[in-house]
């Protein structure tokens, strides 16, 4: 029973996000909102019935990541959501499940189970170390997704409108703001690791494959926030560079 | 010079930089030989570890130097254009923007600083295995150990990593009821005994003993229990952890004083 259940929320994740995706392509607003919100339902129970179950956070693992980043994400995308005309606000929730979609789709490949327990799993350092990790992935992919929409503006032809201009500065401007916002998160859960690797290992960091990608991504965050003056101005590179932390750690998660 | 040195150009070039050579090391761990090479620097202080890679294999050596030294321009880098630039600017405009934006860079140099010191300085021992009535004696210290309590049969300790790490759930094995009892004596300090556990180091100072494993022998007449420590001694970790909250509180505050780009932010008054 316990291994069917995240079975059934993976199922339900798929068929509404899925669902979700058409009707927004197909332009149905309304149902596709609607069915969008029962699949961040569908996370929601997933990660309820994980901590349940299994009586901690949701740590890492790919299923476990996937629900638990998509159940942010679809919070942000709900609450967040920036001051911008309607037409925006779909593109923002027709990105965002296709992102979605997208990591269910890798999910697909791998076991349907989540991660095993483990002895460390009651150090509230080790908790938090991942824990805040997948916060920040969820945080840094909806910042991907602001520049990603942002630029969408920019290039589409809705940018000829002084409207659509200043659209395309907001939402970018949004993705700055939550890439910064994700690596505050990220920090924190860095911080926290640090404090259990002392713990463990009497050091507060080690050359490690996993430290050397945890450094990437700050590192990459920290160049999209130090672009030269020439670049600085172009919404194109803002955006191109702003959404590598979010790539860079939505292949992160299926890889520990 | 100067100019060049608080450069925003020289910043993105070296941070692009540091990441493909971050990346190259992740390339690197897919190779057993360089793998084991990467983690044998966590043995020891770094230029140990050189001098030993370089005669093996010249890779790594390579790579770390670069890594070592395009971090060490960063650092250049931003405490320049932390003094040069941004100090000038919160001094002139005094606005809680431009500090945050100053403090975010100054604990930044801070965090950068314990890093690198914590490869070169201090003192590192790993992988000391010890049994019930051993001593390691270690310069002016000696580490006795007492007894261990281990409760169960410890079959995992049997398995490979793998196996062992799927087996050792909260349920079988409770860290807090497995533990060593250990003696530390360091010259003319005051001798410390108690229990250690796993992630429950104990230690004095800046001296840090922990347990990292619990191990399982066989010496022909019967299987023993024993540990796996590692000594070290840092004077820097409760600065480094400082550092990084106060450098993670400074960018939050930035972020939250900048969300809004049509707010204008307070001024500082002088006085």
């Amino acid at each position: 029973m316990k291994v069917q259940i995240p079975f059934i929320v993976y199922s339900a994740m798929v068929v509404f996000f899925l669902t979700a995706l058409v009707l927004g392509l197909l332009k149905q607003v309304r149902w596709g909102k609607f069915v969008g919100f029962l699949g961040s339902a569908a996370c929601g129970a997933g990660v309820t019935w994980l901590m349940f179950s299994e009586q901690r956070l949701p740590l890492f693992g790919a299923l476990e990541s996937v629900m638990y980043v998509s159940f942010v994400l679809t919070l942000l995308a709900n609450f967040t959501l920036p001051r911008v005309e309607a037409v925006c606000k779909q593109r923002l929730t027709l990105v965002t499940h296709g992102v979605i979609c997208l990591l269910l789709a890798v999910q697909a490949t791998r076991p349907m189970a989540f991660n095993a327990d483990f002895f460390m799993y009651d150090n509230l350092w080790v908790n938090l170390f991942f824990n805040l990790r997948l916060n920040a992935a969820g945080v840094l992919i909806w910042a991907a997704i602001l520049f990603i929409v942002g630029v969408w503006f920019c290039e589409a032809k809705d940018a000829k409108k002084t409207s659509g201009r200043a659209t395309s500065d907001r939402l970018i401007h949004q993705g700055r703001n939550f890439l910064l916002a994700g690596i505050v998160v990220y920090l924190m859960s860095e911080w926290s690791g640090s404090l259990w690797c002392l713990n463990w290992l009497g050091e507060t960091w080690q050359w490690s494959r996993g430290f050397l990608k945890a450094a990437i991504i700050f590192l990459l965050a920290m160049i999209a926030s130090h672009l030269p003056i020439s670049m600085g101005g172009l919404p194109r590179a803002k955006a191109l560079f702003g959404i590598c932390p979010g790539i860079y750690i939505f292949f992160m998660l299926f890889q520990h | 010079m100067i100019r060049f040195f608080s450069s925003l150009g020289l910043t993105f070039v070296l941070l692009l930089s540091i990441v493909l050579l971050l990346w190259l090391g992740t390339v690197f761990t897919l190779f057993p030989d360089l793998k084991q090479g990467i983690e044998l620097m966590n043995d020891t202080l770094i230029q140990n570890w050189f001098m030993t890679a370089w005669k093996i294999n010249w890779i790594l050596p390579v790579w770390l130097l670069s890594l070592c030294l395009l971090s060490g321009l960063l650092f250049c880098n931003t405490l320049v254009c932390s003094l040069v630039l941004q100090l000038v600017t919160a001094l002139k405009v005094k606005t809680l923007r431009r500090w945050s934006f100053f403090m975010i860079h100054i604990f930044f140099l801070m965090v950068l600083f314990c890093h690198g010191i914590a490869l070169v300085a201090g003192e590192k021992k790993t992988n000391i295995t010890m049994f019930p009535g051993d001593i390691y004696q270690a310069g002016k210290l000696s580490v006795t150990l007492n007894s261990i309590t281990f409760n169960g049969d410890g079959e995992f300790l049997r398995l490979g990593p793998k196996k062992s790490r799927e087996m050792m759930t909260r349920k079988m094995f409770d860290r807090r009821a497995n533990f060593a009892d250990l003696v530390l004596v360091e010259d003319d300090k005051p001798t410390i005994r108690g229990p250690i556990k796993m992630l429950e180091p104990m230690g004095s100072g800046n001296l840090r003993v922990t347990l990292t494993k619990f191990i399982l022998q066989d010496n022909g007449e019967g299987e023993r229990i024993g540990v796996n420590l590692t000594i070290t001694r840092n004077g820097f970790t409760t600065f480094f952890f400082v550092m990084y909250g106060f450098m993670i509180i400074s960018l939050a505050c930035f972020v939250a004083i900048t969300w809004n780009p049509h707010v204008r932010t307070g001024r500082v008054t002088p006085g």
